[in-house]
């Protein structure tokens, strides 16, 4: 079972519980001294006027004049988030924190610890309670996308469990614009066709939503409408990088087989990152020694790439800057990463890689993704065994 | 050594060799200057082992001789000093200056033998260059210098002859400006790369823009030179990439607009583009050009339109618009052109003129998806 906790109105309940003076008032946190200042949270008592988190300052004055505006100490909040996330991980070691105040948990295998579902999310709350005097809201499903609807059901202070055999029952009734990955302009497209209830959108077939939708973006809200959903919670944020790596059955310091392993590998991460539409800045050569320690070394480029050849080239610099000092040195597993990647809008530059190389590039990738990664290899790497 | 020299003229000397001084360095000798006197001539020098500037004015000589002296302390007590002449001694190392409002310093230099030799030259080609030609080379090129010292060769600027003119360029590879000069009879020469600190250092040589350069260039150093100043610099290591293959020849898009009408444009428009990309979206249509820009951050957006002459495809191109408007301010003719073939690749940004002896290249930014 997958858990959702979500802290009731954080940053002002943990004003309202530093200073009691403040209890049971309406208690605005967020950029109160400036004139283009927006709610970063909002207590209850605060909530009853409309007052509510993203709304402009100005606009919560006049709906709430005699509340109480302070602005945010994110150090303290922090701190706070911290303590929660102590208490958190002490239930299951799968927990993904999503932001300051809100995480999911990876139950499953807990029932004999904390008991069924119902009784392990009392046993959180009240954990949570008695550690920080805070209350969090709590929500029980099967999947990640459910229960984060669940947390949210009751507010504040409440626990949901969605049994599976109940999701249809849940899920129906609500919004469209309930749904993961669907927003303002999504809503509007779904309106547009007729559909306003998830309940109705499930009565469509995957055909017509792939005609309006496109395919992917169809599939995706096929599922979810049948309370599908099989993000994984994931313990680390994941690090945005590509890499491959090869382990050695011995350890090798054989410089020309070493560099040929580096060529198949960079053009594994190239692809990969081609695949994803990824370019990248960062160029790191990673590897074990013999002692099985780890070790790395990286470079930056200065364009983000996705092109084998600079990839490579880079690669085998800094291969050759940790092997040359020490001639005969041994390694066990060799590897290249790719990262830092780039989000800002592409700057062109005069001196691209050559043509005929990205050409070489796309070529390639289309003959792969006609016959699969091993129906084409570089001459140099010809005798080395595909391993796909 | 002892001698009487002008004080604004000694001054601007040593402004001027100051700018040869390094600002930080760990070669503590390289924070003097080298003062040497023979008869009236006075010379200065000052060198951060890169670039190296002597400069030679007349003073009253009374005895010669040679000192080394802390370049920054001499330029602030010169500075301080009221428009007397200016006296300078120097006994046992010990330099004192004196001035007729009745102020007297001391100051203790060092062994002349200890400041680096000028730089050997070698077997040198040279020519002549009036100083106002070199300005113009300069002026056009130095702003697209590289400052990633990762690629040393786009560092500088690569100068040649060819085809019957001085040519000089400057690209980072996200812009670069061209510019030649015509040159007759000079002899065909491999080109070379001037450091930008050099350069600027060269258009201060003379106020008077008739003033004729000797210029030599030896295999690693140049020399530039007039009757009171001369400039060494290392040359930067080529080679230069070849920028002429990367520049197409052929154009299927071209646009020409006002130049003043089309800078203001942008910089409105770029009010609300992205702080970091300057991302302005370029759509060349027929008859006009649509310009538009976003910002996330802020939740902002822009769009101005403005008649241009345009043929080609209508089309939308992401460009950085400090670059064009970088260029815009080199550029001194009423009208501009654009001259490009597709959204990624090179826009030839041009004065329109009979035989332009310049043009700039600023390269575009690809728009994702949602126009950011």
């Amino acid at each position: 079972m997958i858990f959702h906790v979500d802290m009731d109105a954080f940053y002002a309940s943990v004003e309202q519980l530093e200073n009691p003076t403040l209890r049971g008032k309406p208690v605005i946190v967020g950029g109160v001294d400036s004139l283009r200042g927006v709610v970063s949270s909002a207590s209850y008592e605060a909530r009853v006027f409309g007052v509510h988190s993203a709304m402009p300052v100005q606009q919560a004055r006049r709906r709430c004049p005699h509340g109480i505006y302070v602005p945010g100490r994110h150090a303290v909040y922090g701190e706070y988030s911290r303590r929660l996330m102590d208490v958190l991980s002490e239930f299951s070691p799968v927990l993904e924190q999503v932001s300051v105040d809100e995480a999911f948990l990876d139950m499953t295998g807990t029932e004999g610890l904390f008991g069924q579902a119902a009784e392990s999310g009392r046993g959180l709350k009240a954990a949570i309670r008695n550690r920080l005097g805070l209350t969090a809201s709590v929500g029980v499903a099967k999947n990640k996308f459910l229960a984060k609807l669940a947390s949210d059901a009751m507010k504040p202070d409440g626990m949901v469990v969605v049994e599976p055999a109940a999701t249809q029952t849940f899920l129906d009734p609500m919004p469209v614009g309930r749904l993961w990955g669907v927003g303002k302009k999504t809503v509007l497209e779904l309106h547009r066709v007729g559909l306003y209830s998830i309940a109705q959108l499930r009565g469509q077939s995957l055909e017509i939503l792939a005609g309006n939708f496109g395919d992917n973006f169809a599939e995706h809200l096929y599922a979810l409408a049948r309370g599908e959903d099989d993000r994984d919670v994931v313990t680390e944020t994941e690090e945005k990088s590509i890499s491959h790596e090869r382990t050695f059955e011995t350890d090798s310091s054989d410089a020309d087989s070493l560099t040929a392993v580096l060529l198949d590998l960079s053009e594994r991460v190239a692809r990969r990152a081609r695949k994803d539409g990824y370019s990248g800045r960062t160029v790191t050569f990673v590897w074990r020694n013999p002692d099985f320690t780890r070790q790395s070394h990286a470079r930056s480029l200065a364009e983000p790439t996705n092109s084998s050849q600079t990839i490579y080239a880079s690669a085998i610099a800094l291969f050759r800057e940790v092997a040359k000092p020490r001639a005969g040195r041994k390694f066990r597993l060799i590897g290249v990463r790719l990262s830092n990647f780039s989000q800002d809008p592409q700057q062109q530059s005069l001196f691209q890689i050559p043509k005929s190389a990205s050409n070489l590039d796309a070529a390639m990738d289309a003959v792969r993704d006609k016959f699969g990664e091993s129906s084409i290899r570089r001459a140099r790497l010809a005798d080395s065994e595909a391993e796909d | 050594m002892k001698f009487e020299a002008n004080k604004p003229v000694f001054l601007d000397a040593l402004q001027m060799a100051g700018n040869a001084s390094p600002t930080k360095t760990t070669l503590q000798i390289l924070y003097n200057l080298l003062l040497k006197l023979e008869g009236n001539t006075l010379e200065i020098r000052a060198t951060d082992l890169d670039m190296t500037i002597v400069l030679r004015l007349q003073v009253e000589g009374h005895e010669d001789g040679e000192i080394v002296i802390n370049s920054k302390k001499l330029l602030e007590v010169v500075k301080e000093l009221p428009d007397f002449p200016v006296l300078l001694s120097v006994d046992e190392y010990i330099v004192t200056i004196k001035s007729e409002s009745g102020f007297q310093c001391n100051l203790t230099g060092f062994d002349a033998s200890e400041y680096p030799a000028l730089p050997d030259l070698g077997a040198a080609k040279s020519f002549h260059i009036p100083l106002k030609d070199f300005r113009f080379l300069s002026e056009k090129t130095t702003f697209a210098v590289s400052g990633d010292y990762s690629r040393m060769s786009l560092t500088g600027a690569y100068c040649e002859f060819k085809e019957g003119a001085l040519q000089m360029v400057a690209t980072d590879g996200h812009r670069l400006g061209k510019a030649w000069t015509a040159a007759s009879g000079l002899p065909a020469q491999p080109g070379v790369i001037l450091p930008p600190k050099a350069l600027s250092q060269i258009l201060r040589m003379s106020e008077d823009p008739e003033q004729v350069i000797q210029v030599e260039i030896g295999p690693a150093n140049a020399r530039f030179s007039t009757d009171t100043i001369v400039i060494f610099t290392k040359l930067i290591e080529g080679p230069y990439p070849n920028y002429e293959n990367v520049i197409p020849k052929d154009f299927s898009k071209q646009m020409k607009g006002n130049r003043e009408h089309l800078g203001s444009v942008i910089r409105r428009v770029a009010t609300m583009a992205n702080a970091k990309t300057k991302l302005v979206v370029f759509g060349f249509q027929e008859r006009q050009l649509a310009l538009s820009a976003k910002n996330q951050d802020l939740g902002g957006d822009s769009e101005e339109s403005l008649p241009v002459e345009y043929s080609g495809e209508p089309v939308e191109v992401g460009i950085n618009a400090n670059y064009v408007l970088e260029v815009f301010r080199l550029i001194h003719t009423e009208e501009v052109q654009f001259k490009f073939n597709n959204p990624l690749g090179a826009i030839i940004v041009e004065p329109v003129m009979d035989k332009p002896n310049y043009f700039f290249i600023v390269m575009p930014l690809r728009i994702l998806k949602d126009g950011q």
